[in-house]
């Protein structure tokens, strides 16, 4: 006889008096018992009681695993930065969801986790919610999970080290199941790439390749670390005929794929969350070795004095140490030379990044099997030099999986405080008065618009041709505690004294060697707030001498090309601002502008044949410089110019060469320095024998004098050393000396192309002296001048310019008139230059003397210059058979 | 004995709800007069009938879906199953067990368990196939889950990826390997599932994934000889020729090139040539076409038939056994 079958709810709600337990287990077991319904489960409900019980805990077991899970994940990815490899599928419930559960069975299990504190640290969080999941786990199936996320939070807490540790110890000590086994080894490739060490992730993932083929997730390991040493073949091959993958990309491969965009088949993917993952950098963070990048040159640089890159910091593979210290300096001054990536670091104050395309090394790479490089720049932070580069992080692998830019920049803060004190170069704290820039009540010392270096840069701005209607321009000097105002000119921004900019161009400018432009507005960078682009143009002689900027009030005012052509044409002003910078040197010191024309070098037709090499010969040591001329033809200022080049800084002396005793005297106090000796052929022998004691003992060598005690002679004579020898008129010793190095001016005849030149310089000069207006000479009058054969040379212009100042001040002065004065001097005045068999010299000179402003010839008024008829002119042109090359303008 | 109550149901309902634990047989239920108990001995050994019966009706339904697995449109990817019968022997053993399982009382117990017990096998499926032509039979994948709900098994699982291959439905199918591979299965079953998997990558065009997991096939101990052939085969359209070598040195070592599974096997990668591969005679890549001239130029080595049969050789002679 069958018993009854109890009341079903009695059996399976035994001793549970209190309501709320009892209602918990009424659903659990209602659950359950839906789950029998749909065949699920059916056999655990046709079995006893405590199996029935067994499946019940199992069932909210693995309900809280799987919440707490969940929480792991959101707490733990909370941790690992935007760049992380994480192939972790997504949690299974969100962090509400996920809570909710916890504290529904909360009464029932033991040691679940409390709900986070405000303000508790992720990691806190993971730790706890982790010691409870290994508690729930211990010997439940809930057990590998656990496993599985004490993996993970080694990884979050310790970083990628010790995550791979973690993994690779469980893999070695536990005979993993399938599934465990695919995790272990999906988190040690993880955790190698986020090192950089791409290879080896390579060779991990090839070890076990059986498990690729079942994982997609271990498949896109697999590529991306193909794809990262380069082996673009492996890694689409790889991903073929997977499905498209759309979790979340780490941080660096969404840079690669922006600039690869070639790769973006092997890329796919989201970018991450910009609320995601950890932002901050920790101590631990500072980037020391270069393995936690898989870097083969791992390097911090500070900015130093005169822009060399010192190095705090340089970590490089073994292989490349020899080569270190050759690297080394040939970088030195790198940011100062366009087209290296120092230079773009400094001149943008952005990091830099490139990959390699193709077998050519990376330029400036100390690592040539490098494939990727990267300049994080580190930048003052306070001060006037705030948002400039104080220095940079440089990093070089072999592989393309770099850091991300963002992280990049943020380990380069942490190097922060080395840079800054030991960038020597423009300080934070630096005495940088706005008064140098013009700014507020000093205007006074911008400089006098006679300045030559005024009068050279207002004509080179003039000269590049720009319209100032909406521009304005600026021309700095570049002086050792910073740049002065020298001109300016242009139609707006007029009020910039008002509202000045910090002008970082013109400084950028200054500290790279190079043009800089903005097109768009910046006060940082301009020298007007209001300004909506410009640029910056240096004048580098040697060193950055000067800086020309140019602002617009319109945006993108300036192309890429108009930029090159006016840095071109500013690096062909140079010579003219040195020459220029020679006559405000000169009118400081001697009170006079003087007249220099380098002219072309050694051709002798109207220039100077001064080849720039005996110049720089003259200028570099200190050996005795013999000037060679005809009285008048400025054999003095060519000696000043060299004292200028060399040694501007030690004494100048000039002796005239009738000093005789006195001359002496004057030689033996000379403290070191220069001494010119004019017409020493004209010196005493007590002179000359004191000059060549002198030369003896305290003079002489080619190599330079830093010191200043060494006294450099440059003798004028008025005919060669050697003449003056043999005529008696000089000691052999001494001339034997002066013969070492002897540069000679020409005649004014023989460059009659300096001579309008030398009219406008005297008239100026004795018209500003006399306090008198300019006379204006027509061309019939400047011809006139221009053909004469001036055997007095330079100083027999000069008096009757002179004379016409006084007397025609202010008029216009034709022919006649200098005819006039010429007579009063007693000058006899040509009409023409000889035609019949006439010197090549004044030809071409006439031709080039007269050439229109397009560069064209103008016979007509080149013929008015010589005296001739045009057809005069023209047959003798032919006679002369004059080459094209002989009539070009110089370069 | 009285009929047990159910304090629930509305009164006068007189029918036990199914998910009620069962005391009684249910023709209880049923019939109103009560029937005497079985001895324990005869329970047990009913029981035991049943799942051999069980077993049977599963056996019969994965043959099914292998069979039907053979006229799907990859047939010829879903890896090497075992044996198969005829369609007239199958058909003749299903009619056997139809009539067997009719006039046996487990036969009886079994329709009547079927809504409270384990999801039974309803022999009347098996009449859904016999008589109808093989082409017209139930998908293979329909008739492996039907095997599966009956009688979880890893080897069932293993025949519902194979006919998802045959049906070109790979990624299922990969997934269903690979939840194998977790499950954990034998020796003898893993060279077959990761044959799935590499078969799964081919058709997916990544022959690179697909040669990785024909040699974990090749690994496994007992690998036949289909995934030793694609070792090959891959290795040689990968320009691997390393690979290459040292899978035709296996290839020879472990596989009689007289042995009719071999020419079966050279007869599936005859035909996967010319339907995937742009035909016969195929070219390798520059870094193995000399190994395949060498392979088709030799004897008779196994690792030869195949550089010949690649070359276009004509289909030997039948082999017998």
């Amino acid at each position: 006889m069958t018993q009854p079958p109890p009341d079903v709810l009695e059996l399976l709600l035994p001793g549970a008096p209190e309501l709320q337990r009892r209602a918990q287990r009424v659903t659990t077991f209602l659950r359950l018992l839906l789950h029998a319904t749909r065949g699920e489960r059916a056999d655990a409900i046709r079995e006893d009681l405590p199996d029935a019980r067994d499946e019940l805990e199992r069932v909210v077991y693995d309900r809280l695993a799987i919440a707490l899970a969940s929480l792991l994940d959101a707490h733990l990815r909370a941790r690992l930065d935007r760049d992380a490899f994480v192939v972790w599928d997504p949690p299974a419930l969100g962090h509400e969801e996920a809570w909710a559960i916890v504290e529904e069975h909360r009464a029932e299990v033991a040691d679940l986790p409390a709900v986070p504190g405000p303000g508790e640290p992720p990691l806190e969080v993971a730790r706890r919610v982790l010691v409870s999941l290994e508690r729930l786990g211990a010997g439940r199936h809930a057990g590998p999970i656990a496993a599985v996320h004490a993996g993970r939070f080694a990884r979050a807490a310790g970083g990628p080290r010790a995550g791979e540790a973690h993994w690779r110890a469980l893999l070695k000590d536990v005979a993993p199941s399938f599934e465990l086994e695919r995790i272990a080894v999906a988190e040690v490739a993880s955790c190698l790439l986020d090192r950089g060490q791409v290879q080896a992730a390579r060779t991990w993932l090839e070890e076990r390749m059986h498990l690729v083929a079942c994982d997609a997730g271990l498949a896109r390991l697999y590529s991306w670390s193909a794809l990262g040493a380069g082996d673009v073949d492996a890694a689409r091959e790889t991903v073929r005929g997977l499905p498209t993958w759309e979790g979340v990309l780490p941080a660096r491969l969404v840079e690669l794929r922006e600039r690869r965009p070639e790769w973006l088949a092997l890329l796919p993917g989201r970018e991450p969350d910009t609320a995601s993952g950890r932002e901050s950098v920790e101590p631990g963070d500072r980037p020391s070795d270069r393995g936690d990048f898989g870097a083969s040159v791992l390097g911090v640089f500070a900015l130093g004095p005169a822009r060399s890159a010192e190095p705090l910091m340089l970590d490089v593979a073994p292989g490349l140490k020899r080569r270190v210290g050759a690297w080394l300096r040939e970088g030195d001054g790198a940011c100062t030379l366009t087209r290296t990536f120092e230079h773009e670091v400094v001149a943008t104050a952005r990091p830099v990044v490139t990959h390699r395309r193709d077998a050519t090394p990376l330029r400036g790479a100390l690592d040539r099997e490098a494939r990727a490089l990267a300049l994080a720049p580190i930048l003052f932070e306070r001060g006037e030099e705030e948002g400039e580069v104080a220095g940079w992080l440089r990093i070089e692998c072999a592989h393309h999986l770099l850091p991300s830019t963002e992280r990049l920049v943020q380990l380069a803060a942490t190097w922060r405080e080395e840079v800054l004190a030991a960038a020597h170069g423009v300080r934070p704290e630096a005495d940088v008065r706005p008064a140098r820039f013009g700014h507020g009540e000093e205007e006074a010392a911008v400089a006098d618009r006679n300045d030559p270096r005024v009068r050279a840069l207002t004509a080179l701005a003039g000269e590049l041709g720009i319209k100032t209607a909406q521009r304005r321009w600026w021309a700095f000097e570049v002086e050792p505690d910073g740049p002065r105002l020298l001109a300016e000119g242009g139609g707006a921004l007029t009020d910039w004294r008002d509202r000045p900019g910090k002008a970082r161009a013109v400084q950028r400018a200054i500290a790279t060697r190079s043009a800089l432009f903005f097109d768009e507005p910046d006060e940082r960078l301009s020298v007007h707030r209001g300004a909506a682009s410009g640029l910056a143009l240096p004048l580098v002689r040697g060193r950055v001498e000067a800086v020309l900027a140019i602002e617009s009030a319109r945006r993108r005012d300036f192309r890429a090309a108009d930029v090159e052509r006016h840095a071109e044409r500013v690096r062909a002003f140079a010579p003219r601002w040195h020459v220029a910078c020679f006559r405000a040197w000169h009118v400081e010191h001697f009170v006079q502008d003087v007249h220099i024309d380098p002219g072309t070098p050694g051709d002798g037709e109207g220039g100077y044949p001064l080849r720039p090499a005996d110049v720089a010969a003259a200028c570099r040591g200190t050996a005795p410089v013999a000037i060679v001329g005809e009285p008048g033809t400025s054999k003095e200022i060519v000696a000043r110019w060299i004292h200028f080049e060399s040694q501007r800084t030690a004494p100048l002396r000039t002796i005239p060469g009738a000093a005789g005793s006195g001359g002496v005297a004057l030689l033996n106090e000379a403290p070191g320095g220069t001494v010119i000796l004019d017409e020493v052929e004209r010196a005493s022998g007590e002179l000359q024998e004191a000059l060549v004691l002198s030369l003896r003992s305290r003079g002489g060598g080619d190599r330079p004098d830093p010191s200043g005690r060494r006294l450099r002679l440059v003798a004028t004579l008025s005919m060669p050393p050697g003449e003056a020898v043999r005529e008696g008129r000089l000691r052999a010793d001494l001339g034997r000396a002066l013969e070492r190095l002897v540069l000679t001016t020409p005649p004014l005849r023989e460059r009659r192309q300096q001579i309008p030149a030398l009219v406008d310089l005297f008239t100026r000069r004795f018209a500003d002296e006399e306090g008198l207006a300019e006379p204006a000479l027509d061309d019939g009058a400047l011809a006139l001048l221009w053909r004469q054969p001036w055997t007095g040379n330079v100083r027999t212009l000069e008096n009757l310019i002179y004379r016409l100042v006084l007397l025609h001040g202010g008029q216009e002065v034709g022919p006649d008139d200098v005819k006039a004065v010429a007579r009063r001097q007693g000058l006899e005045l040509r009409k023409r230059i000889p035609s019949r068999h006439p010197d090549r010299r004044d030809l071409i000179a006439a031709l080039k003397t007269t050439r229109r402003g397009s560069g064209a010839l103008n016979k007509t008024r080149a013929a008015l210059y010589l005296g001739w008829d045009p057809d005069t002119l023209v047959a003798r042109m032919r006679d002369a058979k004059l080459a094209d090359w002989e009539l070009r303008e110089p370069e | 004995m009285t009929q047990p109550t159910d304090p629930h149901s509305p009164p006068g309902a007189g029918a036990v709800p199914s998910h009620w634990p069962r005391v009684d047989g249910p023709d209880a239920c049923a019939s109103p007069s009560p029937r005497p108990p079985e001895p324990p001995q005869i329970s047990a050994a009913g029981e035991e009938l049943a799942s051999l019966h069980r077993n049977d009706l599963v056996g019969l339904l994965l043959e099914a879906s292998a069979l039907r697995a053979q006229v799907a449109p990859f047939a010829l990817l879903s890896g090497t199953p075992a044996a198969l019968p005829s369609p007239p022997d199958w058909t003749g053993r299903a009619l056997d067990t139809i009539d067997r399982l009719a006039k046996t009382r487990v036969a009886k117990r079994s329709r009547a368990t079927r809504r409270s017990g384990p999801r039974p096998v309803d022999p009347e499926i098996l009449l859904l196939l016999i008589g109808v032509d093989l082409h017209r039979w139930p998908a293979s994948s329909w008739l492996a889950r039907a095997a599966l709900a009956a009688q979880d098994s890893n080897g069932a699982r293993l025949c519902l990826g194979r006919a998802l291959l045959a049906e070109g439905d790979t990624e299922d199918a990969h997934r269903v390997f690979v939840d194998l591979l977790r499950r954990g299965v034998t020796d003898e079953l893993r060279w077959q599932v990761f044959e799935g998997i590499a078969f799964g990558h081919e058709q997916r065009g990544n022959d690179r994934l697909a040669l990785v997991a024909c040699e974990a096939a090749g690994d496994a101990p007992g690998c036949g000889i289909g995934p030793l052939v694609g070792c090959l085969f891959l290795s040689l359209v990968l320009g691997e020729a390393g690979r290459a070598r040292r899978a035709a040195a296996r290839l020879d070592l472990l596989v009689n090139p007289d042995s009719p599974a071999f020419a079966r096997e050279l007869a599936k990668l005859r035909l996967r040539v010319e339907l995937f591969r742009g035909g016969l005679p195929w070219s390798a890549p520059p870094s193995t076409a000399a190994l395949l001239d060498e392979l088709a130029g030799g004897g008779r080595s196994a690792a030869e038939e195949v550089g010949r049969t690649l070359r276009g050789a004509p289909d030997p002679a039948p082999r017998e056994g």
